[in-house]
């Protein structure tokens, strides 16, 4: 206690070095922790948005970018599946239900899928959870609008509130769907999926907006837009959709179900299992990580370099402030264990600092850094991870300080109490 | 070889012989012997085994043979935890200069023996108030009554006062042996007297081994040795060590 409040008062007296190295050590710290929180947000909150879905099914592509496009609202889908398609796998008698998804319109940057009152009874999130309310219910005619919390909470929506729809993503003037308001009905409960930034709406809404449309375009003439009161409810049968989820009665029937998919002849489509995607993803994204946290911790490697640097050339100006201490009664052991000390104050505070500010940024900047990445990031908050880290970070730093400690050791067994200077 | 003499002898050094790991051999003493409270004035030039003799004494360095019996404590056969324990609890030491720890403020310095040695710091004091108040009456006493007050950092200092605060850690908590290296020769020739007075007067009941090359300093001290009277003397080869002595003798 006595060398370590020494060992403390001292690397105080070189405020800037020790400054510096701190920093240099809370910096790279921060940086190992928050690439791994990332990484690990970015992973549960992926491995939380499915369950309880059986096959993904969508039309012939990749399964990644089917799993992205069709669940994480990420990418977009190469082309559609026919609704005589879906029709013919939803009717299949293992099948216990299914949920048709249509995307590719959106609100203020928000997402809007179509699909049907299926989603709100079928779709699980994290340990098997449904949605739930936090406001309102259930879609019922066609211009009701369901509101994830996020995108309610950014928009300021409340129930009752009505907007517009437009193509695409971007809201690009000349593509609203105007005059065709929605209204607000329900918002749902957060649940750290991408359900949260998504506008819920019937697969009769989507197609009402798009009425008159020709191949993705516009009518041209206004006048020919069909007046809401005027639109006919058997228009609105979908002649596609993007994807449909799908629950199986048994397990043991999913893959005989998935290959029939894979080989159903009139139109090419593929169904994947959500946990093979991901794993594949995973897979893909690994390389990424490994590289990332290559670099993290490389830059932690030069943070505790900088830590040994500065010691070591801090010995010599010491050498001094080293004789005195040996001649009022310090043993060479003190000695030693005074820059070892020294050496683990500093790594600690650093990787104290670095620990904290690297989760308080993340709070604070969370809905920035969700609303970039495009989908939400779990589990921050200081984690046992962040300590393994940090007692590592700390215990490199108590290994460096043995150099020091061990040349300033030999040094006071010949220096005795005198000096050259 | 037991003597009658009551008081255990504050230094009692015989046949020591001291070598340094390159092979010179540095201290070659038959005999020294410094009564308890004994004031000893031992003078010599650089590079004479001064140094080497107080360290050996300090119980910073061994002996290589021979026996070298501190304070009644056979350092020639003590480990060097255990006699770094007994320069922490019973030895003041002052060097030439920067005998301060910059980031430590005066009072501090003073008590840095007791951070080191627990007996030394139940002998100035039960707690760490009173410790701090025995260190501050000390440095008034030794006129830097101010300059503790203020609490001062040891850089603001001129080499005249930080020698006092030197002679007043030297001085804390009643030592027995009290060694100073050439104390005065950073000093004027005005001060330097008047702190011999002081540091002896402060001294009490302590022996005071004072090191310098300047004879004319010896008027204040009971007895003078000159080391190269018992280094490498008598049955040895009755000479010093030669000046071109390596420097790590030297140090």
């Amino acid at each position: 206690m006595n060398l370590a409040l020494l060992a403390w008062k001292s690397a105080k007296a070189r405020a800037a070095t020790t400054v510096l190295t701190i920093l240099s050590i809370a910096i790279s710290t921060a940086l190992l922790l928050g690439v791994e929180k990332i990484r690990e947000g970015a992973r549960s909150s992926f491995e939380q948005t499915v369950s309880g879905t059986d096959l993904i099914i969508g039309s012939r592509s990749g399964p990644i970018n089917l799993l992205l496009y069709s669940v994480f609202r990420i990418g977009d889908p190469t082309a559609n599946v026919s609704w005589q398609s879906y029709e013919v796998f939803a009717q299949r008698p293992n099948v216990a239900w299914t949920v048709p998804l249509s995307l590719g319109d959106s609100h203020n940057g928000f997402r809007v899928l179509g699909t049907t009152t299926n989603y709100f009874e079928h779709y699980r999130y994290g340990e098997k959870r449904q949605l739930s309310f936090a406001d309102g219910e259930v879609f019922f005619s066609v211009f009701d609008a369901v509101l994830g919390a996020e995108a309610a909470r950014e928009l300021g929506y409340e129930l009752g509130a009505e907007f517009d729809i437009s193509h695409g993503l971007k809201s690009a003037g000349f593509a609203e769907h105007k005059n065709r308001p929605f209204r607000v009905v329900g918002i749902l409960d957060r649940t750290g999926t991408p359900v949260d930034r998504t506008i819920h709406v019937s697969l009769e809404g989507i197609e009402a907006v798009h009425i008159g449309w020709n191949n993705g375009a516009p009518p041209i003439i206004r006048s020919t837009q069909t007046a809401i009161s005027d639109i006919d409810k058997s228009e609105l049968q979908p002649d596609s959709i993007t994807a449909f989820l799908v629950g199986l009665k048994s397990k043991s029937a999913v893959l005989r179900y998935q290959r029939d998919v894979n080989t159903f002849r009139p139109e090419a489509l593929s169904a994947v299992i959500p946990g093979v995607a991901l794993s594949q993803l995973w897979r893909v994204v690994g390389a990424a990580e490994k590289a990332l946290r290559g670099v993290a911790v490389f830059v932690i490697v030069a943070g505790l370099t900088g830590l040994l640097t500065t010691i070591l050339t801090s010995l010599n100006e010491r050498r001094r402030e080293i004789a005195v201490l040996r001649s009022v009664g310090a043993k060479s052991r003190d000695v030693f264990f005074l820059l070892v000390c020294e050496a683990t104050i500093l790594a600690a505070i650093g990787a104290t600092i670095g620990a904290v500010a690297v989760n308080l940024g993340l709070v604070l900047f969370s809905t920035q850094i969700e609303a970039a990445a495009g989908f939400p990031l779990g589990g921050f908050g200081l984690s046992l991870y962040d300590l393994y880290i940090a007692m590592g970070v700390i215990f490199i730093g108590f290994a460096l300080g043995f150099l020091p400690g061990w040349i300033a050791y030999r040094r006071s067994l010949s220096d005795g109490l005198t000096v050259q200077i | 070889m037991r003597t009658e003499q009551t008081p255990t002898p504050c230094v009692n050094i015989q046949n020591l012989e001291y070598t340094w790991a390159n092979g010179v051999r540095a201290l070659s003493i038959r005999r020294l012997y410094i009564r308890q409270g004994e004031r000893l004035f031992l003078q010599g030039p650089s590079g004479s085994g001064k140094s080497t003799l107080l360290g050996v004494i300090a119980g910073v360095f061994a002996p290589t043979a021979g026996e070298a019996t501190i304070l009644g404590q056979p350092f020639h056969t003590m480990t060097a935890a255990a006699r770094d324990r007994v320069r922490a609890d019973a030895m003041g030491v002052i060097f030439q200069q920067f005998n301060l720890v910059p980031y430590l403020n005066l009072v501090e310095n003073v008590l840095l023996p007791c951070r080191f040695s627990r007996r030394r710091a139940e002998r100035v004091g039960s707690t760490g108030a009173e410790r701090i108040d025995k260190a501050t009456h000390l440095l008034s006493r030794l006129g830097l009554e101010e300059e503790a007050q203020t609490n001062r950092s040891a850089a603001e200092l001129s080499v005249g006062q930080q020698q006092r605060v030197a002679a007043a850690r030297a001085l804390i908590g009643s030592p027995s042996l009290i060694i100073a290296d050439e104390p005065t020769s950073a000093l004027d020739a005005e001060t330097r007297d008047a702190f011999i007075e002081t540091l002896l007067s402060e001294a009490q009941h302590a022996a005071v081994l004072f090191v310098s090359h300047d004879a004319l300093l010896s008027k204040h001290f009971d007895r003078l040795i000159a080391i190269e009277n018992i280094n490498f003397s008598q049955d040895e080869h009755a000479v010093s060590l030669p000046q071109s002595a390596p420097a790590r003798a030297e140090a």
